[in-house]
This record gives structure tokens, C-alpha cells and sequence, in this order.
């Protein structure tokens, strides 16, 4: 079944026609092209489709697009544009908080969610915070320490 | 994905249905709960409330659910109260999310074992997605929700036909099956006020720290009354089919004090009452051991916190 | 020609080239190309048999769908796939060897319609006895799944045994084993096995075709070795390789599962059969566990001998590899286990024997380290043991058997100078190994630490060859940079190989390296690559780079030098300037793009602005001989870690990780420590979690949290790298690679650990917590 909905991403409006089962990433990805959010898994287990919905960390494959009428949905395209976590961004690439890249934009988002409710996470309470986020390149030690600097620099 | 099984023996696997269906169904958004019942009565059994779609929609992207429709209950407003009356107890709307949950001051404060067992759920993620309803309805053998509230005695209110208030230990009826009728919805669940200050402990073994699937968890709550613990309550999951009190280990506690040699008595009555079974993730013989060490260890970390201790 | 001894960039850190684009959604991975409307979507029909033969597979329901335009089956393709041994069908023919295998495929206009469709194809099937397990399958009375496999099309060092499941088998000899045994005072033998775990890169594997108006066909693929599946697919399809242009995409993790042929040939089919239209095919993460590829399990039986010293005299293995339906991606491997199948030590008797066995399980394929992870899982575990039962610490145990440079290898093959001892004291003192073991965290926990020291061969085989490619091209004049383009053939599948390009060409040639430009990989276009297999990527393809920018250099310089009429060696070229320290003139490498330079005659002169390098170490020896893939060098390194046990649970934390590599030089200090730290992670996760769980060849668990990889819950809170640099003679300033190694003793390390906390010996991966606590109620 179509849905007409309105979408409010990364600060622009978009009426968009979804099907039923499409989920918010498969909107974002395909009708949108927002390809920075990923697909890793098909259940919400790795993380790389997350973003932010209504200012919430959620997975973005867990979402029918058709719940998401009227919504605001940030994507990594739309938090690199802001500059509001560049910071974030610097330190991930200082402390090689990546390397193939795929599940990057899932951990910013998870990271940047962190640390806009808590300035100054401990390393347990970082740990807690991107626990549902794999990677299987970086061995998640770049990333922890990127959101330790991340939360030393402050914006 | 499936894997069919006759005489114990796996014959096949699945990827998917072999009918495959073509995501041909409708997807509705209503405020009412009478809206839903409705919809639900249309055509039952084709018809699925959904929440936070966190179990759901993936299931739905596999074409594998024999579904027309799926009525988004979120914004039905008496679904989302989150609500504490001292006299009354605590009642959860249906589609109260984990993370409201755990933000709620009076659940912080007089149900420190539903936070610790609501904190341990997937991730961060879907616990702002997923809902305390959906969990229920969800009545996984290994649920970590499942073994805390029923440390509650809560209640689930159901709404159909008819309204139902069907205690939790009864609305679960086995591995994802529950005794919601397909033209029923679970509106909310209703915790009792504790009978005292409650004190718990969530145990859980998984494989890693990180690891969705609990192995074994106990839950043990026991409610503080000048210095004395009365009205223990004890809850294993993934351990049977369901998630279960252990009624026998609770009479112990509440008639002796919990010195080491009744916490041991208490320790082979929750073992005698599991009934794991051998599957890939564990065997049963380590999970009733395992069931032993995580029911002493949540005796002793409650008795250590009423003390003071944090351990 | 000038020598070229330039490092500007060179051995110090330089940030990722791509992290920029990395961390703002901005890198095009497989499924974020864009391919019109034109796009077609493919799903697979998989069997979900075991081992069955093929009674029928009606494709009308499926074909019957609106929007279906193409149902393919094994009746469709004949040839069966393979770059060292042709052993596996693209589409089943007459018979299933494994759940997950493609029975047949199905293009539609949506991806949700070729699922449907796909589920829609009745298959039916009349099953057959099933092996899943190594060892019965080599028993006489085992069902074959290949019954003429030595009919099948294969390289002369792959050895197949016929009427067996024995697809291949190798042997590497040296001294006389009577004589060690005889010189023996401790002789210890056992059996360890490693688990079958996934590649799991978090990009799963995808690929699009489409075929053009003139006949050839674009292959797009997530892929670690474009040029591997150009020449497999082709020749499997009777193609002419010219046809197949092979384009690599942004590679979201590969680990070695991303470089044989798995899905690609697929979408070329369907291509072929919808010609115009490009045609997709992106993996569920259930298809990536069963349908693609899995690391092999390992059967190792062991025997070692020592003297009542502590010298090693003799060492008799038999590596058994569990294949899954297919061996073609463990030749390689195989030969590795069997050459390098001693771990690093001077043993003078040796017989090493190394089998690839065909099971009823999804097809399997090295994963980071070649096969050597697994290898060291059983020798540096027996290590431990032997020197418990001789008495001695492990540690002095291994110094007194460790290979040193000039010690033999193989017949008249010397090993080279190595950090190897380096890397073990430094891992030691890391942990503290001399000190008595810290303080559990609470009663009933246990702590204990454990080392294990590696190494790891490339082999000639494994090395082919590497070219490329640098070349200078104008640019418009408004443009500050003058871009240098390279071509190599090698994709970057995270590991940070594009940076080390972009360091190791504006070092050399002089010029600032945001003027370096990396070309996409295209087997139309780009320099020829063997597989980035075997962590030698840094070796081979950046020898090649170095003799293709001196190629370039010296054309320029000469060109210059002689219209200048100066001697080539007064002359070089700084942040894109050619200066002359004999004559002070100076010449923009911009300038002698556009213009040329001016002899004296005033003529102009334009030199070829093209490099080209080649590296091959030694012509791959295809003989008969079993010892013919000899091994070209050795990485070596050593781990060691502190772990505390849960004597209860079984439940095991790592505290603490330490990692020493010898990378020869470290090009890139910042790259070289984060391949050692994430390898190291990779490896817990394998040696605590990982196993693909099958029952009868069934898989079990199939979803990410079933089978669990780590998280960053798991990272241990202390977790370092030690780079160590011994010079590898032929190696690019004298590095060597990293990537495929920094895992490899992880896993013994953690054994031999949990071994020193409880006393209980773990033998088989992964150790979970119901296996410790099992070994302990013992």
C-alpha cells in the first residue's frame, strides 16, 4: 500500500510516496540518497543504520517509513553539514576510529547521541552508549578513544 | 528462517517461507483503542498491532508473516501513561519505551530491578524504540524483561471483546506465545506498589559482554522492612519455555533467614524448578549449574546491598 | 639512474586519505552506487539440503510473477568455477553439496519481487548421505561429494586424490624423523581443532553487472581481487577476459572473504540473459553465513619431541582443513599450513602434512592470516605443554627454540634476519610476565597470562606478481595541482593500502600528496594484481609503486638533465619542482607537463610521463614437485595477555593485550598500529565467541546475535602495539605487511593463559564459558 508522508531530514522537508514495507532506511537510502546510513544486517544486530529520529538514537531498519510521518530524522550527511560534531568527526579520524568505513556512520550517530546528553562520559558509560554498534576492522579501541578526546574538546 | 522438526530431528532449513508473501499489507496509524480493536476484529490473526517494531518489522521485511495490516498503536494516548500512585502501584502503558522507563524518577527510586533488567535489553538504540508491551507480547524464553516484572506480580490489561486483566505469569505461555487472543490488544501492564523497599538483582550470563542472547538469567528482589528482607521473589529466564517464578525458593527465603546453608537449599529448589534443554547456545547440564550460581550470587548481592554494600 | 632514497612521508604518521569522506557518509560503497532505472535486482534460490541430488527445479511459479524477467538454473550453466581447482558449479547441476548453495537465481524489477520469486522456485530433491565432518570423510565407506574430482580442471600443485574427498593434499619434509624421535627425551602428541567462524565484514558482499551494446560486460563488486575474478569468471564462462571489466567498489571489509569469486558470477549470468540492464545482487546477512564463504575448520594432530635441553628435535603434524563443497580458495592455504606448519621454530626433523577435505558444509576460504591462526592455535598451545612437561617456562622455552636469521627452512632456503625474539620479550615484559600473576577482582576468579609467538609465510604462489602504474597528466592551467595518477591493482578494503600510495608516491617523486591521485580499480584499465592475499600488499604492490615512480623520475630527470646539459644526479624534484644543485635552474614538473622543456637548440623536448613497475620476487614454479610453493618470506610477531577467569561461570575477561609485530619499517607508525590492535581484536572475538553452529550440516545460527561477534564491550582495558623493525631485504624501504598477521597468536595466547589461571587446557575453539567450565568439572 502507498503512503504519502512527510519527511523533515537533515532540515529539509521532503513529501515523499513510501509503500507499507519500506522501512526509514530503505527511504533514505533509495528514494533520497542518502547512502552514508548503512545496511549491515536486516534485524537492528550491527548498528550501521542508525540515526537519530526525533532527536532519539534509533535503527533506521527497525522503522517502517510510514511511522515516520511528520518526523525529523538527522543522517551522518545531515550531523557533518551541521558542523555541530565535527569535533567528533576529527577525533575519529585522529585516533583512526575507522578503517573500511562501513559501520562509521552508525557510531557517530551512536557517539554524537552520547555525547549530547552527557559532555563528559566515563569510558564505561562511552562503552555502554555504542554497545550496539559492531565493527570488525578497528577492534573499537580508535573509536573509544575519539569519543574521549571528542568529549575532552567539547564544542 | 525456520528449521522444521520432527522426531527431535532438524530436517530443513529456510531461509525464508516458501509461500512468500508480497508485502502486500497495509500499514494504519490510529489514537484510539477501540479504533484498534476494531481493526484487530476485522480480520483476526491478519491483523498486527505494532509498537516499536523492533521484533516486528524485521520480521515483516522477511514476507514470512501471513499479515494484511499492521496497526500502529504508538500514539494512542492511555497506551503511553507512565504512572505511579503510591496507593496503587505503577502502570505502564503498552507502548512505554524502555528508555522513558528508565528516566522515570519513581521506577529509579522503588523498582531498582526492573532498571537494572530494563538496562540490559539489546542496546541503547532499541531501548529508545522497543516498549515494555511489545516485550511482553514478544514472550521470548530468554526475555530479560520477562523475569523482572513477574518479580512485580504485574498484571497485564487486556482489551477485546472484553477487558481481561490477566496475571503476567499466565499471559506468557511459552516461547513466544501468549494468551492474547488474535482480536486482543495489551494495553498496559499494572506493577503493585512494593510491599516494602524493594531491593533486586538482575543476574545474567551470556557469551560475551555484548551478546543479545541471555543464557541463563535470575531475578531476585526481596523488600526491605527495618533492616528485615521479607516477600522474596525469584524469576529465571532461559531456563523453559517461559520465564518463571520460583515459588518454592521464595517460601525458603520468607520463612528462614538467609544464612549460607538456606541460600543453598534456596539455590537447589531454583535448579529443580529449571527446565532448560540443550540447544546450540548452551547445554542444559550448564545451565542448571549456571542457574545455582546465578541465583546465590543475586541472593548475596541483594542481602549485600540492603547492607549498604555495592558489589 | 638516480637512486631514489626519499622518505618524506614516509615512516611517520599520515592521516587516512579517505577518512574525511569516511566520517560524513560521503565513500560510495557497492550498494550506495547509483545505476539508473534501469537497475535489476537479483535474489538467490539456495538449497537447504545438505547433500541432495536434483530431481527438479520448476521455475514457472516464479516466472509467472509480473516483473520477473529472468529465472536461471544449473541447466543454464555448465563449467564449474575455480582459480587453482575448478570444483565449484555456479548454479547447482545435478546435485546440492551444502545448505545455502545457489540452486538457481531470479532478476525482477524490485528487490522485494525477487525474493518472492525466488521463494516461488519448487526445488526438488532426493537427498543423499551427508559428511560434516573432516575426518569421517576421508574414512573409505564416506558418501564423495566430488566423485571426479581429479577429471576437474586444476593447477599442477594441487594434488587431488581420486575416489576420496581428499581434494588436495601436501607434505613438506626435512631431516629424518627416527632420528628426531630418537633424540627425544619428552614426546608429547595431541589433537586441537579450530572452529568454522565468518568473515563477517560488515559490508555484506555485493555485485552488479550489466553488459553493454559492444559485447562486454562491467562487473562492479565488492572485491579484494578484481583481477582473481575476472580471470575465474571468465574462463569458467568461456569468456574472453577482454570482455569482463571488473570495477572494484569502496570495500566495507573483506578479511579474505571478498577475494575469491562467491556471488559475482552470478550477477554476470543474469547480465548476460537481460542484456542492457544492470543487474544487483546484495547479500542478507543470514546468505553471508551459509552462501558465501567460511574461515576452515581445522583438525591438527600434533607430535613433538625435545631433548632433555629443551631443543626441539622433531615435529610430525597433520593439518586437516575442513573444505565445505568446495577447495578451491585453500590450495593457497594449505601450503602455507604445510611450510610454515612448525610455527617459528629450528626443528631439525619435520614432517608436516597438510589435507583439504570435501564436507557437506557452506565452502570455505582463508581469513585473515592464511590459515595461520588456525596452525598456531595447536602448535603454540603444545608449546606451552611441552615446556610444562619438561619443566621450563614457556618463555625460555620458546627462546631457546626460536628461528633465528641464517637458521635452514626448507631445502637450501635460509631464513632471513627477523625481530622475532624482539617481539617476544617485548609482548613479555608487556604483561609482566616475570612477576607473579596479578590479584583477581574477586574470590572465586583467577588470573593467569599466556604468550604465544607467530609467524607467517607469503608464499611465491600467493605473490604472483604486482605492477603500476604512475603517470603525470595536464590539468588546466588555473589549476594548482598537477596530478599525478597511479594505477595499481589492488583495491583498499580498509586497511589504509590507499594512504600508503599516496605517501610512498609524493615521498618518492617529490611532489605534495594531495597532488597524488588514486584510479579506481578497472581490469580494463588498471596495472595487474595478483590477490591482496597473505598480508602482503605493503611488499608486493608497494615495490611495484616504487619501481614505477623511479621509472617516471628517471624519464623526467634525464629529459631534463639533458637539455639543461647537466648530469642526471644534480638534479631532483621538490614539492613538484625539478632544481638543479649544479646550475640553481629550476623547472615546475606543471611546466614540463604543458610545455616540455627547451634544449639548446631550441627544440622541445617532452619526456613520456608515464612510470611503470613490476615486481615478481621469484616466476611461480608450477612443477609437480609438492614442495614447488616455496615461501618467499616470513612476518613474524608475538602476543601475550592477562586474563581472569570466573571459576564458576567459566566466563572469561581479557585484561590486557599486548602485540609486537615485525613489519620490517613501518611506513605509516599510525596505520601499522591499528591493523595490530584491530587484529587483535578480530582474534578474541574468533578465540572467546565465534563458530558457525551447524547440526548435520545444518546452520544453526545464522543472525548476528547468535553467532556474536565482539563489541566494544569486550575490549580489554589495556590493549597496545609494539612496532618492531628488522628490515625485510626486498621489501619497500625494508616493510613488509602487517594486516593478515596481527591476529595470529591471539588465540593460543588466550589458551595458554586460561591454562596457567585454572589448570584446564582448552583444545578446541572457541573457549566459551560452557566449554571452561565443562573442562573444570573434570
Amino acid at each position: 500500500m502507498r503512503h504519502e508522508i512527510t519527511l523533515h531530514v537533515n532540515g529539509h522537508e521532503h513529501r515523499l510516496q513510501v509503500e507499507s514495507h519500506h522501512t526509514l532506511l530503505d527511504v533514505l537510502r533509495r528514494q533520497l540518497g542518502l547512502t552514508g546510513t548503512k545496511h549491515g544486517c536486516d534485524c537492528g544486530e550491527c548498528g550501521a543504520c542508525s540515526i537519530w529520529l526525533n532527536d532519539r538514537l534509533v535503527l533506521s531498519c527497525l522503522v517502517l517509513a510510514a511511522e515516520a510521518d511528520g518526523a525529523h530524522v538527522l543522517t551522518v550527511e545531515g550531523l557533518a553539514a551541521s558542523g555541530e560534531f565535527a569535533h567528533l568527526q576529527e577525533a575519529f579520524i585522529e585516533h583512526h576510529g575507522m578503517q573500511c568505513g562501513f559501520c562509521t556512520a552508525g557510531f557517530l550517530m551512536a557517539a554524537a547521541a552520547l555525547l549530547r546528553e552527557n559532555a563528559r562520559p566515563d569510558a564505561a558509560t562511552i562503552r555502554a552508549a555504542l554497545a550496539g554498534n559492531l565493527c570488525r576492522c578497528t577492534g573499537y579501541h580508535g573509536i573509544l578513544r575519539a569519543v574521549q578526546t571528542a568529549s575532552r574538546m567539547r564544542r | 528462517m525456520c528449521i522444521l522438526k520432527e522426531d527431535g530431528r532438524l530436517l530443513e532449513f529456510h531461509f525464508s517461507d516458501e509461500a512468500g508473501c508480497l508485502h502486500t499489507f497495509d500499514y494504519v496509524r490510529v489514537r484510539d483503542v477501540n479504533e484498534a480493536i476494531a481493526l484487530l476484529q476485522a480480520a483476526p490473526g491478519e491483523v498486527r498491532p505494532l509498537a516499536g517494531g523492533t521484533e516486528l518489522v524485521p520480521a515483516l521485511q522477511t514476507g514470512r508473516l501471513p499479515v494484511r495490516c499492521v496497526v500502529d498503536i504508538k500514539g494512542i494516548a492511555p497506551l503511553q501513561e507512565l504512572a505511579y500512585r503510591p496507593d496503587e502501584g505503577l502502570y505502564l502503558g503498552a507502548v512505554v519505551t524502555f528508555d522513558r522507563l528508565l528516566a522515570q524518577p519513581e521506577v529509579r527510586r522503588l523498582y531498582p530491578l526492573l532498571v537494572e533488567a530494563a538496562r540490559q535489553i539489546a542496546s541503547p538504540a532499541v531501548r529508545n524504540r522497543a516498549t515494555v508491551g511489545g516485550a511482553v507480547c514478544v514472550a521470548a524464553a530468554y526475555s530479560d524483561w520477562l523475569p523482572a516484572l513477574l518479580c512485580q506480580d504485574a498484571v497485564g490489561l487486556v482489551m477485546g471483546a472484553a477487558e481481561r486483566r490477566i496475571p503476567l505469569a499466565e499471559f506468557v505461555c511459552g516461547d513466544g506465545c501468549t494468551r492474547l487472543a488474535a482480536d486482543e490488544l495489551l494495553v498496559g501492564l499494572w506493577l503493585p506498589s512494593p510491599s516494602g523497599a524493594a531491593v533486586g538483582s538482575y543476574q545474567k550470563l551470556r557469551l560475551g559482554h555484548g551478546s543479545r542472547i541471555t543464557l541463563v538469567g535470575a531475578a531476585i528482589q526481596a523488600h526491605a522492612h527495618d533492616g528485615q528482607l521479607q516477600d522474596w521473589r525469584m524469576a529465571l529466564t532461559a531456563v523453559g519455555p517461559k520465564p518463571f517464578r520460583v515459588s518454592a525458593a521464595e517460601a525458603l527465603l520468607n520463612q528462614e533467614n538467609p544464612t549460607a546453608a538456606v541460600i543453598a537449599e534456596a539455590v537447589l529448589r531454583a535448579q529443580a524448578a529449571a527446565a532448560p534443554t540443550d540447544d546450540f547456545r548452551a547445554g542444559a547440564d550448564y545451565r542448571r549449574a549456571m542457574v545455582g550460581v546465578l541465583v546465590r550470587r543475586g541472593i548475596e548481592t541483594v542481602l549485600a546491598r540492603v547492607r549498604g554494600a555495592k558489589p | 639512474m638516480n637512486p631514489v632514497r626519499k622518505t618524506q612521508w614516509l615512516g611517520r604518521p599520515f592521516p587516512r586519505i579517505e577518512a574525511g569522506l569516511k566520517v560524513a557518509g560521503g565513500i560510495r560503497y557497492l550498494d550506495d552506487m547509483a545505476f539508473g532505472p534501469d537497475l535489476v535486482y537479483a535474489a538467490i534460490v539456495h538449497s537447504t539440503r545438505p547433500h541432495a541430488r536434483l530431481v527438479g527445479v520448476n521455475t514457472a511459479p516464479a516466472q509467472a510473477l509480473e516483473g520477473v524477467l529472468a529465472v536461471l538454473t544449473g541447466r543454464d550453466v555448465p563449467g564449474r568455477l575455480g582459480h587453482a581447482l575448478a570444483d565449484r558449479p555456479i548454479l547447482a547441476h545435478d546435485r546440492v553439496r551444502y545448505v545455502g548453495e545457489p540452486v538457481a537465481v531470479v532478476a525482477a524489477v524490485s528487490p522485494e519481487l525477487a525474493v518472492a520469486a525466488a521463494q516461488r522456485v519448487k526445488v526438488t530433491y532426493e537427498d543423499l548421505p551427508g559428511v560434516f565432518d573432516s575426518e569421517k570423510a576421508l574414512r573409505p565407506d564416506a558418501p564423495l561429494l566430488h566423485p571426479q574430482v581429479d577429471e576437474y580442471e586444476r593447477r599442477a600443485f594441487v594434488h587431488p586424490r581420486a575416489g576420496t574427498n581428499l581434494a588436495h593434499v601436501c607434505r613438506a619434509r626435512r631431516g629424518d624423523m627416527e632420528a628426531g624421535w630418537q633424540a627425544a627425551s619428552t614426546v608429547l602428541a595431541d589433537t586441537y581443532r579450530g572452529a568454522p567462524i565468518q568473515h563477517a565484514s560488515m559490508e555484506p558482499h555485493g555485485a552488479v553487472a550489466q553488459c553493454h551494446p559492444d559485447g562486454t560486460i562491467t562487473l562492479w563488486a565488492s572485491t579484494q581481487a578484481p583481477f582473481v575474478q575476472q580471470a575465474t569468471i571468465a574462463q569458467t564462462l568461456g569468456l574472453d577476459p577482454r570482455r569482463l571489466h571488473v570495477r572494484a567498489a569502496a570495500v566495507g571489509g573483506g578479511f579474505g572473504g571478498k577475494s575469491f569469486v562467491s556471488i559475482e558470477a552470478l550477477v554476470v549470468l543474469l547480465a548476460l540473459a537481460l542484456p542492457g540492464r544492470p543487474v544487483k545482487l546484495v547479500l542478507q546477512r543470514a546468505e553471508e553465513f551459509t552462501t558465501t564463504f567460511v574461515r576452515p575448520a581445522l583438525l591438527a594432530h600434533v607430535r613433538m619431541g625435545a631433548d632433555r635441553h629443551g631443543k626441539l628435535t622433531a615435529l610430525e603434524a597433520h593439518y586437516v582443513w575442513d573444505a565445505g563443497a568446495s577447495a578451491d580458495a585453500l590450495i593457497e592455504l594449505a601450503w602455507a599450513a604445510a611450510l610454515a606448519g612448525t610455527g617459528p621454530y629450528a626443528i631439525p626433523h619435520v614432517d608436516l602434512t597438510s589435507s583439504v577435505v570435501y564436507t557437506n558444509h557452506t565452502p570455505a576460504a582463508p581469513m585473515r592470516g592464511n590459515g595461520m591462526a588456525e596452525v598456531h592455535w595447536a602448535i603454540e598451545q603444545h608449546m606451552d605443554r611441552m615446556a610444562a612437561a619438561l619443566g621450563m617456562d614457556p618463555m625460555s622455552f620458546r627462546l631457546r627454540n626460536l628461528i633465528k636469521g641464517g637458521d635452514p627452512v626448507w631445502d637450501g632456503q635460509v631464513m632471513h634476519a627477523t625481530g622475532l625474539e624482539q617481539c617476544l620479550r617485548q609482548v613479555a615484559q608487556a604483561v609482566r610476565w616475570q612477576a607473579a600473576p596479578g590479584k583477581p577482582s574477586s574470590a572465586g576468579r583467577r588470573r593467569g597470562r599466556g604468550l604465544a609467538v607467530m609467524w607467517s609465510p607469503v608464499l611465491r604462489h600467493m605473490a604472483i606478481s604486482a605492477t603500476a602504474v604512475v603517470r603525470l597528466e595536464s590539468s588546466p592551467a588555473a589549476e594548482a595541482i598537477q596530478p599525478v595518477v597511479v594505477e595499481v591493482g589492488s583495491p583498499d578494503t580498509g586497511q589504509g593500502f590507499a594512504t600508503l600510495v599516496v605517501q610512498l608516491v609524493s615521498s618518492l617523486l617529490g611532489v605534495p600528496p594531495e597532488w597524488v591521485q588514486l584510479q579506481p580499480i578497472d581490469t580494463a584499465r588498471s596495472s595487474f594484481s595478483g590477490p591482496g592475499l597473505g598480508g602482503q600488499l605493503t611488499w608486493s604492490q608497494g615495490n611495484a609503486i616504487v619501481r614505477a615512480v623511479q621509472d617516471l623520475r628517471g624519464r623526467l630527470l634525464s629529459a631534463v638533465a639533458q637539455a639543461w646539459d647537466e648530469p642526471p644526479g644534480a638534479l631532483d624534484i621538490v614539492e613538484g619542482v625539478i632544481h638543479s644543485h649544479a646550475s640553481h635552474r629550476s623547472l615546475s614538473l606543471r611546466q614540463l607537463v604543458q610545455e616540455g622543456v627547451r634544449l639548446a637548440d631550441g627544440s622541445v623536448l617532452r619526456p613520456e610521463l608515464r612510470g611503470e613497475g613490476r615486481f615478481e620476487p621469484t616466476a611461480p614454479d608450477e612443477a609437480g614437485d609438492e614442495q614447488a610453493l616455496g615461501v618467499v618470506h616470513f612476518s613474524t610477531g608475538a602476543q601475550a595477555v592477562e586474563v581472569e577467569v570466573d571459576l564458576e561461570t567459566g566466563t572469561i575477561d581479557v585484561l590486557h593485550i599486548a602485540s609486537a609485530f615485525d613489519v620490517g619499517h613501518a611506513l605509516n607508525p599510525d596505520l601499522v598500529v591499528a591493523q595490530i590492535k584491530g587484529g587483535a581484536m578480530q582474534a578474541l572475538s574468533a578465540t572467546l565467541f565465534e563458530q558457525v553452529r551447524r547440526a548435520d550440516g545444518i546452520p544453526l545460527n545464522v543472525r548476528l546475535s547468535d553467532y556474536h561477534l565482539a563489541t566494544i564491550l569486550d575490549l580489554p582495558p589495556t590493549i597496545e602495539a609494539v612496532v618492531v623493525e628488522v628490515p625485510q631485504g626486498d621489501g619497500p624501504f625494508g616493510a613488509r605487511g602487517v594486516s593478515d598477521h596481527a591476529g595470529v597468536g591471539l588465540a593460543p595466547a588466550i589458551a595458554n593463559a586460561v591454562a596457567q589461571a585454572t589448570g584446564v587446557r582448552i583444545t578446541a575453539m572457541p573457549i566459551t564459558p560452557e566449554h571452561v567450565w565443562r573442562a573444570l568439572q573434570t
